[in-house]
């Protein structure tokens, strides 16, 4: 069933067997997951079924440097459902390679290898409605595909491995009548929980407290709790309950809030192709399941070893929409609409460049002299998009020549320094805002530099093309728009050891016997891929030991 | 075999003729009478349809039965409709719910008629599937060729209690030859049943009709509010005008819609202990009957 907490009497005490904080792709799959059980199972959410500007509020806080980072308000929501009501769903599982132990990449590898996970990868791909657990080519297509660079024979990269995207899902429009139905569990809406308290001996969580904004407040005592409430917000209620450890709960080493990565995300370059128009294809391609798949340029698990360097992919991307120079109407119409476009794609589209009247008109002039090709874009926007249900997942633009740029996205190492803290100021329910330093380092810069470098290399060596790009400004273009948004990783990391962790192999936070985490927040490096397939992998994983913990304490 | 004028009462037949035990004769029920029962060792009451039909073949067999003081084994076949809309798990001893619709109360009088007749067995049925079924293999492969149904999303979530027709002879056949099963009442459907999602996927793939389309909630009111009244009234007239098939493409009916949303889960386990049921496996179920399918529209 679904209860708002408005609706309970102030001071009202509620007792479950497992309470989950969050409903978002990790909190709603954990309780799914356990639907039917017989567990009794609450599930927290802080906003209602619909964003609400006042709950959304309560995520703002500080950033250090608002040109690398964006507000902590943005590219998350604070609503059932989560993130996942604006989230693009792109899916595609962990390398094993981002499990290991990497000399070359300090602070890296995992207590678990990805065999850990890869039980709970296919149900996790159907959850996020991606279809069949298959990510290279020859897994998901029986036809054959046009290549993605006709001749291309990667020494250093691979183009077999390729991306599959959900519909977006939002879990909670998607599971929500499910949790509804469920005898079991009881999903809580404007339940803001604002501080875990421990017992005496801070080893163990009595109770947590959520409030309303209207200014009623329950406790909620549970056998076991499991806060999955995203990588921002998990380091903040952890940092925030600080009534028995005064660090704050699994601060004692200083570890709750650092190691915060994001992803490096840019467009870099001119890629000219020296093959006819048809020898190269940059779109997607549809597999048998009906999912939008689209290949990639990766860099190989011996690529990354042999120059001591992170994971990294790029796609064949359309060039930089802001300059009128690519004379390409679609582009120009992306960019004279783009305040109709959310922010959290509007950042991409303009760069945050300043843009002449000149710049503006030649725009104007291209989408007047290709009125077509931006009517039938925008036909194409409609119907795919807009109206589908499963949603063209981007904009894909095919260029009249070869002509293409770079879209990387590649792994951060994780860095101490890089860090999520608690601020002095509050949000309107007295818990402490946070502050971003999110941070990158010069192994960050080195990965995306060398693996351009060694692409451009192989393209040319082969004889298939040129790219074009300044090594002078990659750190600038690697920053244009400020760390991928969205992905906050690595600030309650796992590992074995809790004076370099926050929580043990299993999520369980170190030294709290019945505290355990479900979120990117605990994963110790970042990947190439995007973070929420893992998630999702992981909660499924978390209900598994939910069941059997339950079971044993009964 | 009673009123088995249709294809599943066929393959029953085929695999009663193919047995070693009988020599099925296919007939009416208006045309029953003590007379034709002589020499019967067993009866498939296969009547189905419409409400009408069900009650008709039900009024007509058991009386005589009854009059005939006769112990031939009679199998009725049922439906798991009379379950109605109920969002759980059931056994043959779950009560229906009181939703039902004249189809489902028609099965329940037949029910009720039937086991005043000891000897009978009732096989409540779920969603026949495999060569040449009408309801859950034909109609559902032309929708999916047209793109009409796919992955539903929420809405295909309900459980797909499927049942192959190959699995639904042999529990006839066990019916009617095991001693012990008279006057008992079993549910009929795949252990492991998929949700309609996976059912339309795995069907589509096997039919060649890839990529598998996703149908959302809109797309689904259209058809099942809008499209299915005059697209039903198409296929009335046209039977009234005794032509092969429609014109226009078969309807989805709300009642489908509403099925694929339900969380209806049968306990089957009865089935397998008493008449030894092993089900057919899902893969090998509708490659048949993707392949018949593909066969009928081929000589078509």
């Amino acid at each position: 069933m679904i209860l708002d907490m408005k609706d309970l009497p102030d001071g009202h005490v509620l007792s479950s067997e497992l309470c989950i904080i969050g409903a978002g792709a990790a909190g709603i799959t954990l309780a799914m997951d356990l639907a039917n059980s017989g567990m009794d199972v609450l599930l927290l959410e802080s906003g209602g079924m619909r964003s609400e500007k006042n709950t959304q509020a309560l995520y703002e806080g500080d950033v250090a440097d608002l040109r690398l980072h964006s507000p902590p308000d943005r590219y998350r929501q604070r609503r059932f459902g989560g993130t996942t009501t604006i989230w693009g769903g792109r899916c595609m599982p962990f390398d094993a390679i981002d499990f290991e132990h990497r000399d070359f990449m300090p602070n890296s590898g995992w207590p678990i290898d990805r065999a850990a996970l890869a039980p709970f990868y296919p149900h996790a791909n159907r959850i996020c409605e991606a279809g069949d657990f298959a990510y290279t080519v020859g897994e998901t297509f029986t036809r054959p595909l046009r290549p993605m660079i006709e001749g291309f024979t990667g020494v250093n990269f691979t183009t077999d491995t390729l991306e599959r995207f959900s519909c977006p899902t939002d879990f909670g429009a998607r599971y929500g009548r499910e949790l509804r139905a469920a005898p079991n569990i009881r999903v809580l809406l404007h339940a803001n929980v604002t501080a875990l308290r421990l017992n005496s001996e801070g080893n163990h969580v009595d109770s947590v407290v959520a409030r309303t904004l209207t200014g009623r407040t329950t406790t909620v005592r549970a056998q076991q709790f499991v806060l999955a409430a995203g990588g921002l917000e998990v380091a903040r209620l952890l940092l925030a309950s600080r009534d028995v450890q005064s660090a704050g709960i699994g601060n004692q080493n200083d570890m709750v809030g650092r190691y915060y990565m994001c992803h490096l995300a840019g467009t870099v370059g001119a890629l000219s192709i020296n093959r006819p128009l048809g020898a190269v294809w940059n779109g997607y391609d549809v597999s048998d399941d009906g999912i939008y798949c689209r290949r990639r340029i990766a860099l190989t698990p011996s690529a990354q070893h042999q120059n001591g360097i992170g994971n990294f992919i790029a796609r064949l991307h359309h060039p930089r929409i802001t300059d009128p120079n690519h004379g390409n109407a679609i582009l120009s119409l992306l960019y004279l609409v783009k305040n109709v476009i959310p922010y959290e794609y509007r950042k991409r589209l303009h760069g945050g460049e300043r843009t002449t009247v000149a710049m503006w008109l030649k725009h104007v002039r291209n989408v007047v002299s290709g009125p077509f090709d931006a009517f039938g874009f925008a036909w194409h926007m409609l119907k795919d998009r807009k109206l589908a249900n499963r949603k063209f997942p981007s904009i894909i633009i095919k260029p009249k020549t070869n002509l293409y740029s770079l879209d990387f996205h590649a792994e951060q190492q994780p860095n101490p320094a890089s860090r999520i803290t608690v601020d002095r100021e509050f949000d309107a329910l007295g818990v402490p805002r946070i502050h971003i330093d999110w941070r990158y380092t010069p192994l960050d810069l080195h990965t995306v530099s060398r693996s351009i470098q060694m692409l451009a290399q192989e393209l040319r060596a082969g004889g298939l093309g040129e790219l074009v790009y300044d090594p002078a400004t990659l750190e600038s273009e690697m920053t244009r728009y400020g760390a991928y948004g969205g992905h906050h990783i690595g600030t309650a990391r796992m590992g074995n050891d809790p004076r370099t962790s926050v929580v043990d192999a299993n999520c369980r936070v170190h030294g709290v016997e019945n505290l355990h985490i479900a979120s990117a927040a605990v994963f110790p490096t970042s990947s190439q891929a995007n973070p929420t397939l893992t998630v999702v992998a992981f909660s499924l994983r978390l209900a598994q030991r939910m069941k059997v913990l339950i079971q044993a304490s009964s | 075999m009673l009123d088995a004028d249709h294809a599943i009462g066929a393959r029953v037949i085929a695999a009663l003729r193919s047995s070693d035990w009988a020599v099925p004769i296919a007939s009416r029920s208006s045309q029953l009478s003590s007379e034709s029962l002589r020499g019967v060792d067993g009866i498939v009451n296969c009547a189905g349809g419409t409400a009408a039909s069900i009650l008709a073949c039900a009024r007509a067999v058991f009386p005589l039965l009854r009059r005939a003081t006769s112990d031939v084994r009679i199998v009725q076949l049922s439906s798991i409709t009379l379950y109605g809309s109920a969002n759980r798990e059931v056994n043959e001893s779950s009560e229906s719910s009181a939703d039902l619709g004249a189809y489902a109360a028609a099965h329940i009088e037949a029910e009720r008629l039937a086991s005043h007749y000891p000897p009978s067995v009732i096989l409540r049925l779920g969603c026949e599937y495999g060569p040449a079924c009408l309801q859950w293999s034909e109609r559902v492969a032309g929708w999916l060729i047209a793109r009409r149904v796919g992955n539903l999303g929420a809405a295909g979530e309900g459980r797909c209690n499927l049942l192959y027709v190959d699995d639904l002879a042999a529990a006839v056949i066990g019916a009617l030859t095991l001693p012990h099963v008279g006057g008992q009442v079993f549910n009929l459907a795949m252990s492991s049943p998929p949700t309609w999602n996976e059912y339309f996927e795995g069907y589509a793939r096997v039919l060649g009709a890839a990529p598998v389309a996703r149908i959302g909630r809109h797309r689904l009111t259209l058809e099942s509010k809008l499209m299915a009244p005059p697209l039903k009234a198409l296929e009335i007239i046209a039977r009234r005008l005794h032509l092969a098939q429609s014109p226009a493409p078969l309807p989805i009916p709300p009642s489908v819609i509403k099925l694929c949303r339900q969380q209806l889960r049968l306990d089957v386990g009865k089935a397998e202990a008493a008449l030894g049921m092993q089900w057919t496996a899902l893969e090998q179920g509708l490659r048949n009957a993707a392949a018949a399918f593909q066969s009928s529209r081929h000589f078509a």
